[in-house]
């Protein structure tokens, strides 16, 4: 069939795609056109045979629309045509893009933006969207976390319909990390950054954010304080820096919380912890400790998405102390008693008949205590808004008190993204949290704590007393429950630990609203200006009760007491920033600058009042009880600002040569009023060899050398004015008379401590080296980095003359130096269709050095323990929190060996013995500074209670629709003070290993001779016979999960379905005797005593993931 | 953000430059000025000190639980080191002894620099600030007593001003009268019940006369403020005034009333620290510095005994034998030797009752731990409700005896004769053998008669208390005396325990405390006999 040459055709009024197709019949073209406005075209035409450019031409003539033909196809388009301002109109194309992976699996949530225009899309569900009105000459930016960002070039050409296929990025080098006010591609970071993101978190089933870091992020030492619910953990980034507050900022989602205790760890979309100078810089005079920058989740466009994550564990101790039994510990205290004096009748003359006694930590501990997590969300959304909803509810008892010490947390998340304008954005977050909780004790308690009573009572004394006669005797307030009595030791030194736990009642509620809403503008191409509130309010409730008990003769109250306190905390913080993007040819350059207000205040108020009979627990509100005499009541309040002002370039050519500097200026309350502001400026560099053109190695994918070098400042200076003088008042007055005589007091008022208004904060300057480098096409990825800290101008309050009269203010006066390095390495590689593996393991070493300390000393006192006074220390030339004690060499064999250790006086030549108390079987101090004499003077660093190296290592393995994770972190090279035993008290109980003490019989004994009155000090002095090598390796977690296949859930409507099986703490390798390796502490020099920390649950949990 | 925005204050305090804004907060520094009075007990060093000066002299052994309580007070027996009494100028106690007293200086030094910010009457400022500059002087006086060598700091210092060197003692007694003289100028001449319990005129004029007696006694020189110089016949008038029937002064009839409630802010007191037991508080005794209570009365308090009618004390600053023989017997017995001495011999007197060190049976009766001063709440130790009876009359009456000798000798006579009659003991002439004699027995137990001894002359002092090395007859073991001993338990005290030989190369001065000789980086100079 043949066709027309010349076109012919009439029509009046009709559908142009009715003429299109009388054309199509008559020339054998075919038409191509977009959009439904032609559709609705009416045409009216009159051609007669003309050609077929004729006809179109004359067809198109006064429509807006052009035409081309190629081959034997005509496109039909928009006229390019002048409008008013000589902007030219184009033709405009509508691409539906479906985004995948290699395995053609969709990606929903991916990210498209059209370089030239600055607008963003983002996939549905089914990993599409429709991109609309593209024209010739676009580019599409597509990115997906954890995909190489692939661009596609819009031509004529592109069909309507689009596959784009990502690959997978086996580096994380795509993956955009935040860098505080804004965000950073990593392979353009120039600074020592380390991120955690959701995925690893979910794994975990951690109960606190913190957590999240522990062998996470090089760098960063995270250790629990406690085993105990809730209990938080301590946190250093790159060594102690610091006498004063050690921890680092936490921002989440822009705002900076005190407190991280509320945050859902499942809210955690990631985490990005700043730890060189010229990263945390952008935070100023808080950034010193590093910052920990948390990005919650969001919503991402698509179809309505609704999912449920929980588990259900039990908990259990995973370890015991070996102590003695009743038998043994009684024959250990004839020996004490024997060695004391031979004379002594023996305590215990029957020692067999005891038999096994008590075991104080079977009644205590308990098992299968439950520990659960639920989270249910809703997020979805479309190219205009997004939202996120999401509830949680977490609850954990512990495995000693089990709901005494309790931890429970509901939270309710709402984050919403609204486009209102094309230059309009506004978004939301909102959370609300409620926890509760109930703890029993703390590692800083000193002594008399349940699980330390628990080691150290005698195992004589049983449970619940029974036995008729011994009851006639007892208290009237003896504690017991529906058991019976609780037993009471004769000893009177150590309470029965359950009775302890019966007569505790209290807990500390939280309700939290914190919240933030900002809104972007966009003013220009490029320019934005991004304005954000935030605030932070915490109404806290801690009340208690104690009801009337008799535990011990020293502890007992005759009367019920009820106490209650409230605070209510109030924070906001207003941020306005501004930023540029500028991208010409190679160059692409960054700016910011912006400005922040913060505003804290707290207000407490506290009540208590006795009762000489006992409440009823549930109803143990103060105004039950009767005593109103005995009523006290308190309050008070706090507040501080911070003003500042920052700004931020980063240049880079090429992706190849980086640069970025920093300057903040931040103002606080705390600092002195002669020192209001301070300045912070940081420079870095990054160099990616691998992309010059002489780079020619093939097995290298990626390298890049970076340097930074920064300063930052520590504004946690402990109190809100720790530069003030305030007056005190209190029992501060003078009694005067009036006429008659009668005595009045007169309230008087005197300065607490002199001024400091040169106070400032503490500076760290920080200088960081670091190489990344990938190998085999991004699989194998090393990142290495050498760090140089040291913090200037510690707070510390100097000796002064006492006849200033007045405490000494704080002054800054005192350097810390950490170095270290940091290493960092992932591998990740598929076997096959079926197995992929996935390897990151971190290990990082950091050396600590007290540089200064301006006081008479060069030192400071630490933390002290029960009876003997400080046992660690800050001093010049050792590393921070040292323990400080005596050295000892061994143990005296003979009494001529006592003779022998002697000191010969220079000036007199007089030879006196050095330990005139000791007797064969004691310890053997070192004179450490040679005197002659064994005091405080000889005390040393006896050992060093921060790691020398800390690591974490998790394997990943998927085969079909298995995966398997393990997770394991290692900690060496420090000492721990196990302080779990009661060196004090010589009725106390004992570790079993203490059997292997010094008798003439076993002279080659790890432990000295027992003796109940200690002559020689031997277990009174803070010596390395207490100190322990802490180093430990624990697989933290193992978890075993299985999907089920797609085709199956989705007849259920189910869009993913798995199950999995967790166990946490699993094994932990140690030589340290305590129950638990890791020992944080709240301040950086207590740091490694164990004073009966709650061992860390051993958690088998069975969960479940649902996507609807 | 405006500058403001930084600039806040602490809101639950009050921050030091909000303060001296108005007159209830001037008196309020006023009466945290007057607190420091009440201080005897810095942070557990023990150190009241009234009887610290017991201690010290030949009136009393320092006494205690055993040879190793309290050191820093044993030290102070002899001044050196003996076998039974270790001295060490390490020693913390001295330290807190010093800290005592600089800071109430250095509140006094506040007030006096602040007091011009006060939106008050001009009266008010005068009167207040003359009160101020008494205590300074009060403070000044027993420092530079202690320390002799002391660093004279009279306003609010800057940092770069904290390190000053030691003032010539001259220097700070010429301060002390400089401080009295200005006080006197405004203070009101009433009684110090009339003025609220409150310094007055007498109690400076009182205090600047017994100041002028230890300078003139240990450096023999009269005291000059700078614009005029206070000589004997300027104090000999001050007294005068005080003893003029119009001051209203007088000798209380009963001499053992003097220590009873009722007489306290009496007739007879013409300076005296106000302490109470209204207002207890808890805690232990290192709360003492927060206490309304007067520390020393448990710190003379006998050893163990249990509450009828006595509370258990310290036993600290024990009356010595050679005090008990002071007093005179013929023709009648002195009445004044029960008012002073306690003696408490037996578990029958006393039930509970246990040797403490250097136990002679006799413990201070005018300060005790008797329930009149006992708190019906809180900590007993710290809760001592009986003021300190700083000067009292006969104290003006018997120095201004010893300024007219020889001057208006049948003055002198009266005032001695005037004292001596209230006990009933026959007329003397005014000697200052006899007015020495008087003084001891007068004011024994309130921490006066040591700085007589020293004003007396440092070779006169050493003769006094080397001769107080009498056991007693109630030591309980081998008495010089012989007498019952009827006590068990407690501390054994060897006899050489009571051995008193004062080491006269110290001056009867505390050592200048080593740790402010080392954070002044040498600037203060160690006290001669220190070295």
């Amino acid at each position: 069939k043949g066709y027309a040459q010349f076109i012919s055709l009439t029509a009046k009024n009709k559908p142009i795609t009715t003429v299109f197709s009388d054309i199509e019949k008559q020339s054998g073209y075919s038409f191509f056109w977009k959009g439904d406005d032609i559709n609705q075209l009416n045409v009216s035409v009159n051609i007669k045979s003309a050609s077929i450019d004729e006809a179109l031409s004359t067809l198109l003539k006064e429509l807006p629309y052009t035409y081309t033909i190629a081959k034997k196809t005509i496109v039909i388009q928009p006229k390019i045509r002048a409008v008013n301002n000589n902007v030219l109109a184009q033709a405009f194309i509508d691409v539906k893009v479906k985004v995948l992976d290699t395995t053609r699996l969709a990606l929903p949530g991916a990210n498209i933006k059209i370089k030239e225009t600055g607008k963003n899309y983002s996939t549905d569900l089914n990993g599409e969207v429709t991109l609309k009105q593209l024209t010739a000459g676009h580019t599409l930016v597509v990115s997906y976390l954890g995909f190489i960002t692939k661009e596609i070039q819009i031509t004529e050409a592109t069909p309507s319909s689009l596959e784009i296929i990502l690959r997978a990025s086996a580096s994380a080098l795509q993956e955009i990390v935040v860098v505080g006010y804004g965000s950073e591609k990593k392979q353009n970071l120039t600074t020592a950054i380390s991120s955690v993101q959701s995925k690893t978190i979910e794994k975990l089933s951690i109960t606190r954010v913190e957590q999240a870091l522990q062998g996470n992020a090089p760098g960063v030492l995270v250790l629990n304080q406690n085993g105990q619910p809730g209990d938080k953990p301590m946190i250093r980034i790159r060594g102690t820096g610091t006498n004063n507050s050690p921890d680092p900022l936490f921002i989440v989602d822009g705002f900076p919380v005190s407190t991280i205790e509320y945050l859902n760890p499942g809210d955690i979309e990631r985490m990005d912890v700043l730890k060189d100078a010229a990263s945390s810089a952008i935070y100023g005079a808080r950034g010193a400790n590093g910052v920990i920058l948390i990005t919650t989740k969001k919503g991402v466009a698509g179809k309505p998405q609704l999912s449920y994550d929980g588990y259900y564990g039990v908990q259990n101790t995973w370890r015991k102390l070996d102590v003695l039994n009743a038998t043994q510990y009684a024959e250990m205290m004839n020996v004490g008693a024997t060695n004391a004096n031979p004379a002594n009748a023996l305590p215990y003359p029957n020692p067999s008949a005891l038999g096994e006694g008590t075991n104080w930590q079977d009644a205590l501990f308990q098992s299968n205590v439950p520990i659960f997590d639920h989270q249910v969300s809703a997020s979805g959304g479309n190219d205009k808004s997004t939202y996120l909803a999401k509830f949680s509810y977490f609850g954990q008892e512990g495995v000693i008190g089990g709901k005494n010490s309790e931890f429970t947390r509901y939270t309710f998340r709402l984050n919403v993204d609204q486009k209102i304008t094309n230059f309009l954005k506004i978004g939301t977050n909102l959370n609300y949290i409620n926890t509760d909780r109930r703890a029993i004790f703390d590692n800083g308690d000193q002594g008399g704590h349940v699980l330390g009573n628990a080691i150290s009572i005698d195992p004589i004394t049983p449970l619940y007393e029974t036995d008729p006669t011994k009851l006639a005797n007892y208290n009237a307030n003896a504690v017991r429950d529906a058991n019976g009595i609780f037993g009471i030791s004769p000893e009177a030194t150590f309470a029965n630990p359950l009775a302890q736990i019966a007569i505790i009642n209290g807990n500390r509620k939280i309700d939290k609203l914190l919240g933030n809403v900002y809104a972007e503008l966009s003013i220009l191409k490029n320019l934005k200006f991004r304005s954000s509130y935030g605030m932070d309010l915490a109404n806290e409730n801690v009340n208690s009760y104690t009801p009337i008990y008799y535990l011990l003769p020293t502890s007992n109250q005759t009367f019920s007491r009820v106490s209650s306190n409230f605070y209510r905390t109030n924070t906001w913080q207003v941020e306005n920033v501004l930023s540029y993007g500028l991208d010409v040819k190679k160059h692409n350059v960054q700016l910011i600058a912006g400005q922040s207000a913060y505003k804290y205040f707290t207000q407490n108020l506290s009540g208590a009042r006795n009762d000489n009979s006992p409440i009823n627990p549930d109803l143990a509100y103060i105004d039950v009880a009767t005593d109103i005499t005995s009523s006290v009541n308190g309050g008070g309040a706090d507040r501080r600002t911070l003003a500042s002002y920052f700004g931020r370039f980063a240049y880079s050519y090429d992706d190849k040569y980086l640069l970025s500097g920093i300057i903040r200026r931040d103002g606080s309350s705390r600092f002195g009023r002669n020192n209001p502001y301070a300045t912070f400026p940081s420079i870095s560099g990054g160099w990616v060899v691998s992309k010059e053109s002489f780079f020619d190695v093939n097995t290298i994918s990626f390298l890049k050398l970076r340097a930074s070098w920064g300063q930052n400042g520590n504004e946690n200076l402990g109190s809100s004015f720790p530069w003030a003088s305030t007056i005190n008042t209190a029992n501060n007055g003078y009694t005067f008379v009036n006429g008659t005589g009668a005595e009045y007091l007169y309230s008087g008022a005197s300065l607490g401590a002199i001024s400091n208004p040169d106070l400032k904060w503490e500076t760290s300057e920080q200088t960081n080296f670091g190489l990344d480098i990938n190998f085999f096409k991004d699989k194998l990825s090393v990142s290495a980095d050498y760090y140089k800290k040291t913090t200037k101008d510690l707070l510390i309050r100097p000796n002064i003359l006492a006849s200033v009269g007045y405490s000494a203010p704080f002054v800054n006066g005192g350097n810390v130096q950490n170095k270290g390095i940091e290493l960092g390495i992932n591998y990740n590689e598929k076997f096959g269709k079926d197995w992929s593996l996935g390897v990151s393991f971190n290990i990082s070493h950091n050396k600590n050095e007290v540089t200064q300390i301006n006081n008479t000393a060069k030192a400071l006192a630490g933390a002290a323990y029960i009876s003997m006074g400080s046992i660690t220390r800050m001093s010049v030339g050792q590393p921070i929190g040292y323990f400080w004690g005596q050295r000892t060499s061994g143990i005296f064999q003979s009494q001529a060996e006592v003779d022998a250790y002697t000191f010969t006086n220079p000036n007199s030549g007089a030879v006196t013995k050095i330990q005139p108390n000791a007797k064969p079987g004691d310890l053997k101090f070192i004179d450490t500074n040679g005197d002659g004499v064994i005091n405080d003077n000889d005390r040393t660093n006896i050992g060093d209670p921060n790691p020398k190296y800390i690591s974490g290592l998790t394997i990943n393995v998927n085969y079909k629709n298995f995966d398997l994770s393990v997770f394991g972190i290692g900690m060496f090279g420090h000492k721990v003070f196990n302080g779990n035993y009661r060196f004090d008290k010589t009725v106390s109980n004992m570790p079993a290993t203490r059997l292997d003490y010094w008798s003439p019989n076993n002279t080659d004994a790890k432990y000295p001779r027992f003796v109940s009155t200690d002559p020689n000090r031997n277990y009174a002095t803070v010596s390395n016979l207490l100190l322990e090598d802490g180093s430990f390796v624990r697989v933290k977690n193992i978890q075993l999960g299985y999907t089920l296949p797609q085709l199956l859930t989705q007849k259920v409507r189910v869009n993913g379905l798995r199950f999995f099986v967790a166990v946490d703490n699993a094994f932990t390798l140690t030589n340290y005797t305590g129950f638990d390796p890791e020992i944080g502490a709240s301040s950086p020099l207590s740091l490694g005593i164990d004073r009966g920390v709650y061992p860390q649950a051993r958690t088998f949990r069975f969960g479940i993931n649902v996507k609807l | 953000c405006k500058k403001s925005f930084l600039e806040i204050t602490p809101a639950s305090q009050i921050e030091e430059s909000n303060f001296f804004k108005t007159e209830l907060q001037a008196t309020q520094a006023l009466a945290g000025i007057y607190h420091v009075l009440q201080w005897g007990n810095i942070n557990q060093g023990h150190t009241p000190l009234i009887g610290w000066a017991e201690a010290a002299s030949d009136d009393a052994y320092s006494g205690g639980g055993s040879s190793s309580d309290a050191v820093g007070v044993k030290g102070i027996d002899n001044f050196k080191v003996t076998a039974t009494a270790p001295f060490n100028p390490n020693d913390g106690t001295y330290g807190s002894v010093w800290n005592i007293y600089y800071q109430g200086i250095a509140r006094a030094n506040t007030y006096l620099a602040n007091i011009d910010r006060v939106e008050s009457s001009a009266n008010f400022k005068a009167l207040t600030t003359g009160e101020a500059k008494f205590l300074r002087a009060h403070f000044y006086f027993d420092l530079v007593k202690w320390f002799e060598n002391v660093p004279l700091i009279t306003k609010q210092q800057a940092p770069d001003e904290y390190n000053q060197p030691q003032a010539p003692p001259q220097e700070v007694f010429n301060q002390i009268a400089k401080d009295l003289i200005d006080a006197m100028a405004v203070l009101p001449k009433t009684s110090m019940k009339a003025n609220s319990g409150r310094a007055t005129y007498w109690s400076a004029s009182a205090l600047l006369a017994r100041v002028y007696l230890f300078n003139k006694g240990v450096y023999n020189t009269d005291l000059n403020t700078g614009t005029r110089i206070i000589d004997a016949a300027a104090v000999r008038t001050y007294l005068d005034e005080i003893i003029a029937p119009s001051a209203g002064f007088d000798l209380i009839g009963q001499y053992s009333d003097i220590w009873r409630k009722a007489n306290e802010l009496g007739i007879e007191s013409v300076w005296e620290v106000v302490h109470s037991n209204t207002q207890p508080i808890s805690g232990s005794t290192s709360d003492q510095f927060r206490a309304q209570g007067n520390y020393n009365v448990l710190y003379f308090g006998p050893r163990g005994v249990n509450g009828n009618p006595y509370t258990a004390g310290f036993s600290n600053a024990i009356p010595t034998e050679s005090l008990y023989q002071a007093f005179e017997t013929t023709p009648i017995l002195d009445p004044r030797r029960a008012a002073t001495l306690l003696v408490l011999n037996s578990t029958a007197v006393a039930p509970g009752i246990i040797k403490g060190w250097q136990h002679t049976g006799y413990f201070n009766n005018k300060y005790n731990t008797t329930s009149e001063y006992k708190t019906a709440s809180g900590l007993n130790d710290i809760n001592w409700g009986q003021n300190l009876h700083a000067i009292r009359f006969s104290d003006v009456l018997l120095m201004a005896s010893e300024l007219y000798i020889g001057v208006d000798q049948t003055k002198a006579d009266a005032y001695l004769n005037r004292v001596r009659g209230r006990v009933g003991l026959g007329t003397r002439v005014a000697t200052i053998d006899n007015i020495r004699h008087e003084r001891r027995v007068e004011l024994a137990g309130e921490g006066i008669r040591y700085w007589d001894l020293l004003r007396y002359g440092l070779p006169y002092a050493k003769q006094m208390i080397d001769a107080s090395s009498l056991i007693g007859p109630y030591y309980n073991g081998t008495s010089s005396l012989g007498g019952p001993v009827t006590l068990t338990g407690g501390a054994n005290t060897p006899a050489n325990a009571y051995q008193m030989d004062w080491d006269i190369s110290k001056r009867g001065r505390l050592p200048i405390p080593p740790t402010q000789i080392t954070l002044s980086n040498g600037v203060l100079k160690p006290n001669p006999g220190y070295n």
